[in-house]
């Protein structure tokens, strides 16, 4: 019997999630359900992990994509950069049973970009002269103006792609790309990978790796 | 009869000149997708990763994971790219997008636009809207003149949290096209059949007639057929609360 090669980080959707803990900063890829790593967020619903911080681009509604976390109670606090009209999310985030944040969808790609990048942060111009100003630091560079904004890191974060070899090599198609290459990096954790075929390490063309393996803590086949 | 949604994206539409990149948020700028086609030689961009957007495919034709602001499926054109939403954004404020396309719920007579929250009733976040209103040249708002509970959203200045201050210098609405100069709206268009008057009585902000400006000869609607027929209620109620 062949032992498991040590570069082999293919688990399942179950034990994967397993090791999410509630609590945790989870961040999730998705810009509304495309790209959105749907086998991951049934089970992570199904094992009731609670009490998430959950760090999205948007949250479409609450039957979509993340939404599906949303509705089912187990987030304290959401960070992302739209939300969906459904009258039943708005309620609840006037009624205060959701702790939302929202920020810039640029100033969110960024600060995850800086949290994976070993970077203490970014000056924007973006959101100068409004809200999201509010409490941050101006800085002045060759006399423009800046927000300081800082970055953002994770437990774990649940992204998908379309292809990924055993060790989590990635590639991705069309806009299912959204933030799950950069939300790849930004994790301390724990990264898992879903992905839509499997390949065998050496499989995959290098030229075509958007998101290396080095990234990547486990790897699991969509359900 | 007042511009439909459609007609709105239409006469964006006619605003681009050719080799131009054009960002399209949610709402009624979205439409405009319809609005566009190869001969304009304009590249449509859209804040969830691509370049080349084009025409939402018929029905079991749509192209898997191709989706616009709205997060729904739409065709590529030739020389199309994709890109994750970090470089998306960059693309945005970095000012290699030319024109944005916004919806808006108030626009002020010096630019300055809201799109993102009514306070205490809705908060829907900025989306892109605030990346790319920054860095591009022109921002065109594609709204309707007056909200969904009659709220004027041509002010003298805006009640509602920003998006961005002072970079909208064209307003498209269902009763004209609007310049924003020196401190007032110059209305440069008039829908078919809208009266100068119906235009003063619903708009707050300064509102200054063009020596040009005349009725519009019905913008074209694009021949394809909507894709949004069946929802276009709901769309008009979008364009109210979305701007990114």
């Amino acid at each position: 019997m062949p032992t498991k090669n040590a570069l082999d980080k293919t688990s399942t959707v179950e034990r994967a999630v397993a090791e999410v803990r509630s609590g945790d900063v989870m961040m999730v890829g998705g810009f509304h359900d495309i790209g959105s790593p749907a086998s991951l967020i049934t089970e992570v619903v199904a094992q009731r992990i609670g009490n998430l911080t959950v760090i999205a681009n948007d949250i479409p509604s609450l039957d979509r994509g993340v939404g599906r976390i949303v509705s089912a109670g187990l987030t304290s606090r959401i960070l992302t950069s739209h939300i969906g009209p459904g009258l039943v999310m708005q309620r609840k985030i006037g009624a205060g049973e959701l702790r939302v944040e929202t920020l810039p969808q640029g100033t969110l790609a960024e600060r995850i970009r800086c949290g994976g990048a070993g970077l203490g942060g970014f000056l924007t111009p973006t959101g100068l002269g409004t809200a999201m100003a509010d409490g941050k630091r101006i800085v002045e560079v060759d006399g423009k103006r800046f927000l300081l904004e800082t970055p953002l890191t994770a437990d774990v974060a649940l992204i998908t792609a379309f292809r990924g070899d055993r060790w989590g090599n990635l590639t991705y198609r069309g806009t299912a790309r959204n933030l799950n290459p950069v939300m790849a990096a930004a994790a301390t954790r724990l990264v898992i990978a879903e992905v839509e075929e499997l390949y065998e390490i050496g499989d995959l063309d290098p030229n075509e790796v958007e998101t290396p393996g080095v990234y990547v803590d486990m790897v699991v086949e969509a359900e | 009869m007042p511009w439909s949604p459609e007609e709105i994206a239409s006469r964006v539409a006619r605003e681009f000149l050719p080799g131009q990149v054009v960002s399209l948020c949610s709402g009624i700028p979205s439409l405009v997708v319809a609005a566009v086609d190869e001969s304009m030689q304009v590249v449509l961009h859209s804040e969830s990763g691509v370049l080349g957007v084009g025409r939402k495919p018929s029905r079991g034709r749509e192209i898997r994971n191709v989706v616009d602001a709205e997060g729904r499926s739409v065709g590529m054109l030739p020389g199309g790219a994709f890109m994750d939403v970090a470089r998306s954004s960059a693309m945005s404020r970095g000012g290699h997008v030319d024109v944005c396309v916004t919806g808006a719920l108030e626009v002020d007579v010096q630019g300055s636009f809201a799109s993102w929250t009514v306070p205490g009733k809705f908060v829907r976040g900025p989306g892109a809207a605030m990346d790319l209103a920054i860095g591009a040249e022109r921002t065109i708002a594609a709204m309707n003149h007056v909200g969904p509970g009659g709220e004027l959203k041509l002010v003298s200045q805006c009640s509602l949290p920003l998006t961005a201050a002072r970079c909208v210098d064209t307003v498209v609405t269902d009763l004209g096209v609007f310049e924003i100069k020196d401190g007032s709206f110059r209305c440069i268009e008039l829908a078919p059949g809208t009266a100068w008057e119906d235009v003063e009585a619903v708009t707050e902000g300064r509102l200054v007639r063009s020596e040009q400006s005349r009725e519009s000869e019905a913008p074209s609607p694009s021949s394809a057929p909507s894709d949004y027929d069946d929802e276009e209620g709901e769309l008009v109620a979008e364009s109210d609360w979305r701007g990114g």
